[in-house]
């Protein structure tokens, strides 16, 4: 049953562009056309200088781990089936925070990471945080495949 | 230079009240409100027709409002607020209402926090809290808070030495300061050191007794005029000092501090106290290494050294060091939604008033409640807090 589980679909308008900006082994990020700095999580406008003029751009996908986290207790079933699910915090060094999901061969803070947009198990963009052992071009396999782990048998 | 905030003076705080909070509800968040009003103005002595303002805060009141709430109440107010802070809350209805006392807006300004809490009701909460929670936090876990604080509380310990007996020592001081309140949910369970550390895990290094347990209730109480609260005949609380800060720090990587210590020193010289002379203290207690950011913001101790302090310093009620949520919190009474944000702004008047329960603190005169709320993204964004002393009366 729980193999048929998604993740959750739901997505503002902004949240759906990433999904649009997906494209392999890449990290695009919202930059300001004015200003030129990149925002995460989305916004309406640039968080620096209030333009409104966003366009989805390739960024330098390279950044530190701030902190992880293993989560035992999930609201929805698709992360239930596979906990713990694990999660973290990643300074890039382009400048924003994201939250993403963690690579389990990533270490704890300080580690270097490559965060990409890819495509959870409902087609859904979201952040996933690879070590930098793996090559770039074959970075977003490896988080597909450890995003979309098995669920536990149930016991 | 900043203008420096005019005083409080001549604004009474009455009528603290605490609703009994309860695990589920399937009672409308207007029930809460509307208890609780009644509540007030029957320990006070007013009646329903002269309160002239209201101010709410509630997570679970959409789609009515604090106007609606005014047609289902049958109140005819000239002031209204609605403070979408939560944990910042009471601190921040309390700051508003005296400014609108003292400019003649309105003269009695009922202050409530109110959430029940329906089967279901906290995923959907937390699953549709805001646009980047949408966009940019659940997805990831789907967790809720859990998540954040867990990413907080780990760097936490791993920058300034925490231990989790660090934090066992504030959820285990609340719980017995909970066992000397009657009304809160875990009144009557003991929890001591060797329990904290035995809980289960529930996100990284949080664990059951680190989080709170959501609820349905409601707290409140009147702001009005000093001469008001005189002709009733009923103790008062004064405001000293007020202050609040918004996403402060957004350049930090992971919080591990709030927006306190950007205004404390004002808090401090307008009262004309210190840290030092604090009573009590009254932090928000969503988890215990967020009352450490306030213990560390509001200078009870310097910076990372909250770990060390709880460490040296009773927080029991009667432990004679730092009272510090001396109902429980929400870590013992439960976690009513926005009520959250108001409980310790209840408890600090019973204290003061002198009317709290077994867990009164002897002599009191002077405290101080502390806000932190709204974890939007990967941390709160609202702090508060306000110095308040015994009315003299």
């Amino acid at each position: 049953m729980s193999k048929a589980l998604k993740p959750p679909t739901k997505r503002t308008h902004l949240g759906q562009a990433m999904t649009s900006a997906i494209t392999p082994n890449t990290l695009h990020l919202q930059q300001c056309q004015e200003c030129k700095t990149v925002q995460y999580p989305p916004r309406e406008v640039c968080v620096s200088c209030l333009s409104g003029d966003l366009p989805w751009r390739e960024v330098d996908p390279a950044g530190t781990v701030q902190a992880s986290s293993q989560l035992h207790h999930c609201l929805e079933p698709y992360f239930s089936a596979r906990k713990p699910w694990l999660m973290g915090s990643v300074k890039l060094d382009c400048g924003p925070v994201v939250l993403a999901h963690i690579d389990p061969q990533v270490g704890d803070a300080g580690c270097r990471v490559w965060v990409l947009n890819i495509a959870d198990a409902a087609e859904e963009a979201v952040l996933a945080a690879i070590a930098q052992s793996i090559e770039l071009d074959q970075a977003s396999e490896t988080a597909r495949t450890l995003i979309m782990k098995e669920p536990l048998e149930s016991s | 230079m900043k203008r420096k905030p005019q005083s409080y003076e001549g604004v009474a705080l009455i009528a603290p009240y605490t609703l009994p909070y309860s695990r589920v509800s399937e009672r409308g968040t207007s029930w809460f409100v509307g208890r609780t009003l009644a509540e007030m103005l029957s320990q006070c002595g007013l009646e329903k027709s002269a309160v002239d303002g209201l101010a709410v805060s509630s997570f679970t009141l959409a789609p009515d409002s604090v106007i609606t709430l005014t047609e289902h109440l049958g109140l005819q107010p000239r002031w209204l607020g609605q403070i979408p802070l939560g944990g910042a809350s009471g601190v921040v209805a309390m700051q508003r209402a005296a400014r609108a006392v003292q400019a003649g807006d309105a003269e009695v300004i009922a202050c409530i926090g109110a959430d029940t809490a329906n089967t279901g009701g906290f995923g959907d909460l937390v699953s549709n809290f805001s646009n980047f929670t949408i966009d940019a936090s659940y997805p990831y876990g789907s967790a809720g808070p859990n998540a954040a604080f867990s990413l907080i509380n780990r760097y936490y310990m791993d920058n300034f030495g925490a231990t989790r007996e660090d934090f066992g020592r504030i959820a285990v001081s609340q719980r017995y300061n909970a066992n000397h309140y009657s009304d809160a949910l875990f009144h009557s369970k003991k929890l001591d050191m060797a329990g904290y550390l035995a809980a289960p895990t529930i996100a990284g290094d949080i664990h059951l007794f680190d989080c709170v347990m959501p609820c349905a209730g409601a707290d409140g109480f009147i702001v009005t005029t000093i001469d008001r609260a005189r002709e009733l005949k009923v103790p008062w609380v004064e405001i000293l000092s007020c202050g609040e800060q918004h996403n402060a720090y957004s350049e930090d990587p992971v919080q591990y501090r709030g927006g306190w210590d950007m205004f404390r020193d004002e808090l401090y010289n307008a009262a004309n106290l210190g840290p030092d002379d604090m009573q009590f203290l009254q932090t928000y207690d969503d988890y215990p290494v967020i009352c450490m950011l306030q213990m560390e913001g509001l200078g009870f101790c310097p910076q990372g050294e909250a770990p060390a302090f709880v460490r040296k310093t009773p927080l029991t009620f009667d432990g004679g060091g730092l009272p510090h949520n001396t109902s429980g919190g929400q870590l013992s009474m439960g976690q009513a939604g926005s009520a959250g944000g108001f409980l310790g702004m209840s408890e600090a008047l019973r204290q003061l008033n002198h009317c709290a329960n077994e867990n009164q603190i002897d002599s009191v005169e002077v405290g101080l409640v502390s806000g932190y709320g709204m974890v939007n993204y990967d941390r709160g964004l609202c702090s508060s807090a306000a110095i308040m002393r015994r009315g003299d009366q």
